[in-house]
């Protein structure tokens, strides 16, 4: 009967020694990164080494089959894919909805309402003066009036002017957010590449890619807040394909970053063009059953909040306003001039346009302004009602008064502005459905916030380092190592007494 | 389920952030004593706050107009009051001048005082309120009655231009959403030219003619013509007083109304943006315990790890 190699023992020892050496370093690994962004708890899967005997004809006859001892078969990183699909899909969401509070709490900014200086007030100004004026078309009640419009008409400016710089700062931020997205897939798709790589022959090597598998999902989850992404890994390679919103051809493919470009659209704003040049939607939500769910990332939340051309916008983003408030200064002159025009001056002379729009043909916002000829003279303000106009005939002056409450028959209207609505009225519904958009933004931001940090916590289930278990873990490991020591230490003695006590005639 | 110190460390640092949060929003409210800042805080109430402050800011102008207006018609009602008081004294010597038992030096004397009376009814023609002539119509800026004396007659001239049927001689103001009111009173019908029914002559013509009928001596005429023509004219006055102190009641009721339209409204403004104070503090206290509470917890809760008791 065959027997066992005396040193067969000792190799059994070793494997343990180092085994437990390579799980505490494992552990070591995990508490030293129990902060790290990304990282991923990793687990040492112990087995037992090939069996003594192997199956053979020659095989030794014995009672077998006996173990060999312990190995390390790899090394895992605990990740919940699912969870980490549904985190990244939540914050697409919540950082929509972050892009849309940033712009409207901007135009709010702007707005200035409610308070005491606000466009409001400064219309309530406008129409109080030409009540004066219509007491008392006296020069002093003119002078005031050519003050309040001025005023009026230099709020307009800078709204319209401020407005305008927001809409840039829009531009520049979805140029910005295009560079990153496109950073980020250089680096996923070198990872991929990498990845590739080190897991070739993992079937044989047992090497696991997880330093590298955390990195690449670090960026994926950078990458999420952007747009809606899907992610599917190829089994056999390991690397990952990304698309995001309705794009045809994918963001990452391999080790092939197809990079978008912000590209210009009609009306100077920009947009986003794949790598053949074709617009995209990177918000779109490709399997949410819904063709108009394109409520996901910064890139289409910037855009939604200045194009309003989703459904999540609410119809009061930032092109909205700029049109309200320039349909709100095309009115006040379109109105303002045909009462003033039917009206006469001091000399008697039917009144000239009370406002006009500077060298543009359309008045707006932008460039409403007091007729420069009236700045120069208020005698040309047409508050009188006949010909040649009496000192006392503010007639004309009331009937544009009169404009704050009511308009006459036959107004004409500015496409935009509803017939039902005043001056002040329209402003107001404005401001309200402005002030809806950024609670629903806001209240949307906050809620899908509380989702994306209960969704982290749920990865952090899995992924996370405990202190206590890693500890644990270790006090596990160490004794592991102490009693493989011991197992050394018997069979040495064991060894001893053959080598240096057997066959030893002592005198 | 399994937790990790970092997902502890995690809801711990979110948890203080939500009640700090709650706290800021709180001490917000209570700082500057609105319930909101920017529309988006509560678009319902900013928009309530907007309708109520423009329809207070609308009234209190349309209450001001109306004082101004009030202001107006009284001093033109005074005006006429006076006038009315000259016109009795004249009826009263023209029917002394009527008398056959008067001296001729009676007659002058009589005929001076009416001619005295006249120059007064011309300033009450001019009276002016702030430098606009209130019976001139729209032809405000200047004195509307006007005397050349050449001699012993004294010729009076009207330029006024009030005219009930000529829109661009009447002055209103506005005093509601859709209300303007005429606040200048019709002085061409008292002082013009025009005789008023059942006259044969204006005022100052009456007058004039009355001068003339005593230094004449014409009795006769001045029973028969004058004195007629004096009543006349006074009802014409009497009427017109009539007509302010119809404007007046309305002006009044207006004003009434807008007032109390303004308490009200003022009273929904503060409902809407003022913060309750009281509840707002009480909230606060409140939120104030929570805080520290959660910030007792957390420093308990994040000590401990196995790595303290292990030796």
């Amino acid at each position: 009967m065959n027997r066992l190699n005396s040193f067969f023992g000792l190799q059994i020892g070793l494997r343990a020694l180092q085994t437990n050496q390579a799980a505490i370093d494992v552990t070591g690994n995990n508490i030293a990164n129990a902060s790290t962004t990304g990282y991923s708890r990793e687990v040492v899967d112990l087995t037992e080494t090939d069996p003594y005997t192997p199956p053979a004809f020659d095989a030794p006859v014995m009672a077998g089959q006996m173990g060999t001892g312990v190995q390390v078969a790899q090394i895992q990183r605990m990740r919940d894919t699912f969870t980490d699909s549904m985190y990244r899909e939540q914050t697409g969401r919540q950082n929509f909805y972050t892009a849309q509070n940033d712009v409207l709490s901007k135009i709010q900014a702007v707005v200035n309402e409610p308070s005491s200086t606000g466009l409001s007030n400064a219309l309530q100004s406008f129409f109080t003066a030409w009540q004066q004026v219509s007491q008392d078309p006296s020069a002093s009640n003119r002078a005031v009036l050519a003050q309040d419009t001025g005023a009026l008409t230099d709020m307009l400016h800078s709204m319209s002017s401020d407005l305008t710089q927001l809409n840039t700062y829009i531009n520049q931020t979805v140029s910005a957010n295009v560079d990153s997205v496109n950073s980020l897939t250089s680096q996923i798709a070198a990872l991929n590449g990498q990845i590739q790589a080190v897991e070739a022959n993992k079937a044989n090597t047992g090497q696991n890619a997880n330093t590298l598998r955390d990195q690449r999902d670090v960026l994926i989850d950078q990458l999420s807040q952007y747009g809606a992404i899907t992610v599917n890994e190829a089994p056999a390679t390991g690397m990952d394909t990304i698309t995001m919103g309705n794009m045809t051809t994918p963001l990452v493919s391999g080790t092939t970053a197809n990079a978008l470009t912000a590209a210009t659209d009609a009306n100077g704003n920009k947009v986003v063009d794949d790598s053949s040049g074709t617009q995209v939607d990177l918000g779109y939500v490709s399997g949410s059953g819904s063709s108009t769910d394109d409520n996901s990332g910064l890139v289409q939340g910037y855009i939604a909040a200045r194009d309003g051309a989703t459904s999540g916008s609410n119809g009061s983003d930032l092109t909205a306003q700029i049109n309200n408030l320039n349909i709100l200064a095309q009115q006040l002159a379109t109105s303002v001039n045909a009462q003033q025009t039917q009206g006469y001056d001091t000399s008697g002379n039917p009144g000239v346009n009370f406002f006009t729009s500077g060298t543009s043909p359309t008045v707006d916002a932008s460039n409403i302004e007091l007729n420069p000829l009236i700045a120069a003279n208020t005698d040309l303000i047409a508050a009188a009602s006949s010909t040649p106009a009496a000192a006392g005939d503010g007639g004309n002056a009331l009937k544009i008064a009169n404009l704050q409450s009511a308009f006459p028959a036959g107004t004409t209207f500015v496409t935009g502005f509803p017939s039902t609505q005043t001056f002040s009225g329209f402003w107001q519904t404005s401001v309200f459905n402005l002030g809806l958009a950024g609670q629903t933004a806001n209240s949307q931001e906050t809620s899908y916030q509380a989702m994306v940090s209960q969704l982290d916590n749920q990865r952090q289930q899995t992924s996370g380092v405990s202190n206590d278990q890693e500890m644990t873990n270790l006090l596990q490991y160490q004794h592991g190592y102490e009693a493989a020591a011991r197992v050394i230490n018997t069979e040495d003695s064991m060894l001893d007494t053959i080598v240096t006590g057997l066959g030893v005639i002592t005198a | 389920m399994r937790i990790t110190q970092n997902m502890m460390t995690n809801t711990v640092v979110q948890n203080l952030q939500t009640n700090l949060n709650e706290l800021n929003t709180l001490n917000d409210q209570i700082a500057s004593g609105k319930n909101f800042s920017v529309p988006s805080d509560n678009p319902l109430g900013v928009l309530d706050s907007m309708q109520l402050t423009d329809a207070v800011n609308a009234n209190t102008q349309y209450i001001q107009n109306a004082n101004q207006g009030m202001s107006l018609l009284n001093s033109a009602d005074g005006s006429l009051g006076n006038l009315t008081t000259i016109i009795n004294r004249v009826n009263d010597l023209a029917v002394q001048g009527a008398s056959d038992t008067l001296t001729t030096q009676d007659r002058m004397s009589i005929a001076q005082e009416v001619a005295q009376l006249q120059g007064q009814v011309m300033s009450i023609a001019n009276t002016d309120v702030a430098g606009n002539y209130i019976f001139a119509g729209t032809n405000n800026n200047t004195p509307p009655m006007t005397s050349t004396t050449s001699g012993a007659t004294t010729t009076y001239t009207w330029s006024g231009n009030s005219n009930p049927a000529i829109p661009s001689t009447q002055i209103s103001y506005q005093i509601g959403a859709n209300t303007n009111l005429q606040v200048n009173v019709d002085g061409s019908s008292i002082f013009g030219t025009t005789a008023p029914t059942g006259a044969t002559s204006s005022l100052m013509q009456t007058m004039t003619n009355l001068i003339s009928d005593l230094q004449s001596g014409n009795g006769q005429q001045i029973s028969s013509r004058d004195i007629g023509d004096i009543q006349a004219n006074l009802d014409n006055v009497l009427q017109v007083r009539t007509d302010i102190g119809a404007r007046v009641n309305r002006i009044q009721s207006m004003q009434n109304t807008l007032t109390g339209q303004n308490t009200n409204l003022q009273e929904l403004l503060s409902n809407v943006q003022n913060v309750d104070l009281a509840q707002a503090i009480t909230q606060m206290e409140s939120q104030k315990e929570t805080y520290t509470a959660s910030l007792q917890a957390s420093a308990q809760i994040l000590q401990p790890t196995l790595l303290q008791f292990l030796s």
